[in-house]
């Protein structure tokens, strides 16, 4: 079995009980200023230690201060707060939504004014402070201010439940959880290092206490969140783990996506081997399970995983087989995927005419959808496509229609991109003074955003002159 | 409460880990540190070069006990030389995450006219510090109810209080640099040469001595975002004005830093004065079973000296297996050891403290480390313990890291060989109670 915080054996099991009696004693004793962190990562249970801590010394007068919102400097929140009142001892609560999960270069830090104002501290109290935090907070701490942390007078653990671990599993796993794609990236490692604290707590329970399931969607939302920050090697691992449990609880829905995950994971790093593999394995398993939905997504996918691998006939095959079913099962987000990779396929057989005729279905379908980005890409494949035919009134027409929509939702890369393509198509109609001007305008864009598109442009300018 | 408890209650006092030790605690660890004694070898620089400003660099781990060197190099000289020390200590003037040297020069302003008032009343006659009497204004519109008496005696009070403005901060540092004319370098040094003309006068000193502690923690300067960068740029690319000061000073760098494959600038930049205060060592080098026992002794020194009012003594504070675990895992860190002690104390509540409670205390220190190591650390760790020099590479920069988190210690052979500079480094001991570490390692044997 795995030991619950990766030490030594030899140093003993850990026990509440005992941090309990030693929190208290630091209480009984301390008579001056000492900085204590209390870790524990649910707020019920926090309170329930602290009603336990006060009944346990009656005489004591123990100060808790609970902050609701963030805030950033702790030592004036509390000369505010306790004022002249002298305790015997202050307790913190509620500092976890202030302690960001970056750098701590971030004005609004507490981490930072904490360094400030560490030695007015001793000035300001006469008495041990408690900074009661959830696991993670403490590391962050640790990491980041090591000479803060380095006068503190001790850490006292407190684990959860089982019970209270698996719920929390469950409630930071649920369906509100999942959507993470969008979140920015800052958010998304916070949550990171809050399911890996609760999964450190999970592997901490006896083997009879645990649940496959909570452990299974824990694996997966790690999973998900370290692939969206582009962390593959540890999204990898993680789904890995995650399909081992599948696999064991015969969970066939989750191990297709798992497979499906992984395909795409192998696809973003090149390795189009493996992602043809997965793949078939997640296609296997949803004609197992007659999921039909879920077959034209996995053939879908491993049409995309042939068009990327540079094998444009296989991939027609599956792209065209998925489409079928999109087709039958009106779903149209994924129909619009498959025409567009239709379309590029044809593309790279030099099929111009069919590949027009793909992006022109694709277009009218997203337009339905009104995914908006997609369009404008979708308009910009077109537009690639008269241009090479040399109907370049036609890849006019796409690149102005794609520059508009840019405009109207902010797509900023959208509007370098095609203002760029604009520049080539006049170029190639030898109307070099417009190409020009439309390079220029792109540019200047690219560069805003610090797009890659910049170089490109700048190169066709440079040929123009 | 009972005596027992009562003499526990005094030991968790007396070890307070968030303290600079005072003088009664104070003890020299010259014998297990190497041969380097900051105030003995300060001081007789100090005597050879009469005439000449000499610039001091010390540096040593976070926890390792600087300041309290520091402290006692200000006490010495304030004994025995005729330089008269003014110990400042930084923290209480920076933002570390936001410093410029104008802040710098202004706190040395400070605590010079503050130290040398308190001491002797001298103040300055000279009514020409146009910089300063800029600040000072600023400084006064803030707090219209601060009195600032004496001319020139900027209160301390309030120079201390721009580290917690940023908008003030930036006010003050505004009118300093847009005043093309003068430069705060300028008028600090005309500050300082009309100082010691009246210390010359009026006491039995005849020179300054800057002692500028905390600079080594210095995280970002003038605009840097990363901290490398920033002590780079403040070390050794202003080195110049950081040595143009007319008189002795003594700065405190990070150990990162003077690591680092820039390390070797600082000597050819500030003089070849430069003092490492590494651990305590109490192991033997590429041994970490085989015990040191002058440094084990000195450190069981510091630990009497706290105990002096506890109402117990060393030998029945802690049975002999505690205090060997405690001593062992501090690592030779002295604010680790004093923490462990203070730990331990939590532990029970009975006397002698028992190796029990002795291993709940290291046992903190152990979890913090495997929570907090980056996991890419663990093989390079388990690396510098199989190598046979012990030593790190200069140009990694997780070594830097790790130095400064006292994931790696620094000790030196000291009086054993002949050399000053017979570095080396070993891995803290709290990490190698770690899985992590243990892992690492058999991967790292199995491999080779």
């Amino acid at each position: 079995m795995e030991t619950k915080f990766a030490i030594d054996q030899k140093d003993g099991d850990y026990s509440d009980e005992k941090y309990f009696r030693r929190l208290i004693r630091s209480i009984e004793v301390s008579q001056k200023y000492f900085l204590f962190f209390v870790a524990c990562n649910q707020i019920p249970r926090q309170n329930e230690l602290i009603a336990d801590i006060k009944a346990e010394l009656p005489t004591k007068n123990i100060e808790v201060i609970n902050f609701k919102e963030p805030i950033t400097d702790l030592l004036f929140e509390l000369e505010t707060i306790s004022g002249d009142k002298s305790p015997d001892a202050i307790f913190v609560q509620g500092l976890g939504s202030s302690i960001s999960s970056d750098g701590t270069g971030d004005a609004n830090n507490l981490i930072y004014a904490l360094n400030i104002s560490r030695d007015s501290f001793n000035d300001a109290f006469q008495c041990p402070i408690y900074l009661w935090l959830p696991e993670y907070a403490v590391i962050k701490i640790t990491r980041n201010a090591p000479d803060y942390f380095s006068v503190r007078s001790g850490v006292f653990y407190f684990s959860s439940t089982a019970e209270q671990v698996i719920s929390d599993i469950f409630q930071s796993t649920s369906s509100e959880w999942l959507e993470t794609s969008s979140l920015p990236v800052a958010e998304k490692q916070k949550r990171i290092l809050m399911l890996e604290s609760l999964l450190a707590e999970y592997q901490g329970l006896d083997e009879d206490k645990r649940d496959k399931q909570a452990e299974m969607r824990l694996y997966e939302q790690l999973a998900d969140l370290f692939y969206s920050i582009s962390k593959y090697d540890k999204a990898i691992d993680y789904y890995y783990k995650a399909l081992a449990i599948a696999f064991d609880l015969d969970n066939f829905e989750s191990q297709a996506r798992y497979c499906s995950e992984l395909g795409n994971i192998c696809n973003e790093r090149d390795d189009h081997v493996n992602a043809i593999e997965f793949n078939k394995l997640a296609l296997k398993i949803s004609k197992l399970l007659k999921n039909k939905r879920d077959e034209g997504v996995h053939l879908g996918n491993l049409g995309n995983s042939y068009l990327i691998s540079d094998n444009p006939k296989k991939a027609i095959n599956y792209l065209k087989r998925a489409l079928s079913i999109s087709k039958k099962e009106s779903d149209e987000m994924n129909s619009g995927i498959w025409l567009t990779n239709l379309g590029a396929a044809y593309f790279s057989l030099d099929d111009y005419k069919k590949s027009v005729e793909y992006y022109k279905q694709a277009l009218e379908i997203l337009r339905k959808t009104g995914n908006k980005q997609t369009e404008v890409n979708n308009l910009g494949n077109l537009g690639n496509t008269y241009n090479t035919l040399g109907e370049y009134k036609k890849a006019i027409e796409c690149y102005e229609q794609a520059l508009e929509i840019s405009k109207e939702i902010g797509y900023r890369q959208g509007e370098g991109k095609n203002l760029g393509s604009l520049g080539t198509v006049y170029h190639n109609l030898a109307e070099n003074e417009k190409a020009k001007e439309y390079y220029v305008k792109a540019i200047e864009i690219s560069e805003a955003i610090e797009s890659a598109d910049a170089t490109f442009f700048r190169d066709a300018l440079a040929l123009l002159q | 409460m009972s005596k027992i408890n009562k003499v526990l209650q005094n030991i968790a006092n007396a070890f307070e880990p968030n303290l600079k030790a005072a003088s009664n605690y104070y003890t020299d660890c010259q014998e297990a540190r190497g041969g380097g004694v900051l105030a003995k070898q300060v001081q007789k620089r100090l005597e050879n070069k009469k005439f000449e400003h000499l610039r001091f660099l010390f540096t040593g781990h976070l926890g390792c006990g600087k300041s309290s060197e520091l402290l006692h190099l200000a006490n010495s000289l304030e004994k025995n030389t005729t330089c008269f020390p003014v110990y400042i200590d930084f923290e209480k003037y920076l933002d570390k995450q936001d410093v410029s040297l104008e802040d710098i020069f202004l706190g040395m302003f400070t605590e010079i006219a503050y130290a040398c008032r308190e001491k002797f009343e001298l103040k300055s006659r000279n009514e020409s510090y146009t910089l300063i009497k800029s600040v000072f204004g600023f400084l006064k519109d803030a707090s219209a109810k601060i009195e600032f008496g004496l001319p020139y005696d900027i209160a301390k009070v309030n120079v201390e209080k721009l580290r917690q403005n940023p908008s003030l901060r930036k006010q003050v540092r505004d009118a300093i640099t847009s005043n093309v004319k003068r430069s705060l370098a300028s008028e600090l040094n005309d500050f300082i040469t009309e100082i010691e003309l009246s210390l010359r006068q009026h006491t039995e000193f005849t020179n300054l001595i800057i002692i500028a502690d905390s600079l080594e923690k210095v995280k970002k300067f003038e605009g840097e975002k990363d901290e490398i960068e920033s002590q780079t740029k403040l070390f050794i690319r202003h080195a110049e004005q950081l040595c143009g000061i007319v008189t002795h000073v003594v700065y405190t760098v990070p150990l990162s830093l003077y690591r680092s494959n820039l390390g070797p600038q600082l000597p050819q930049l500030y003089g070849k004065n430069v003092f490492v205060l590494p651990m305590v060592k109490i192991h033997k080098r590429g041994n970490f079973d085989e015990l040191y026992q002058i440094g084990i002794d000195e450190l069981k020194e510091i630990i009497t000296k706290r105990l002096t009012h506890s109402g117990t003594n060393i030998e029945n504070a802690f049975t002999d297996d505690a205090l060997a675990h405690i001593i062992k895992y501090s690592g030779g860190n002295i604010r680790n050891l004093i923490r462990f002690i203070q730990e331990a104390s939590f532990a029970t509540d009975e006397l002698p403290i028992n190796f029990q409670a002795a291993r709940e205390a290291v046992r903190e220190e152990v979890r913090g480390f495997a929570a907090s190591v980056r996991e890419e650390y663990f093989e390079k760790l388990a690396k510098l313990d199989l190598s046979k020099d012990q030593q790190i590479d200069n140009s990694d920069e997780d070594y830097a890291k790790m130095l400064e988190s006292t994931a790696v210690l620094e000790y030196l052979n000291g009086n054993e060989t002949e050399t000053d500079d017979d570095y080396w480094y070993a891995v803290n001991p709290a990490i190698r109670r770690t899985n992590k570490f243990n892992s690492a390692l058999e991967r790292l044997k199995t491999s080779a």
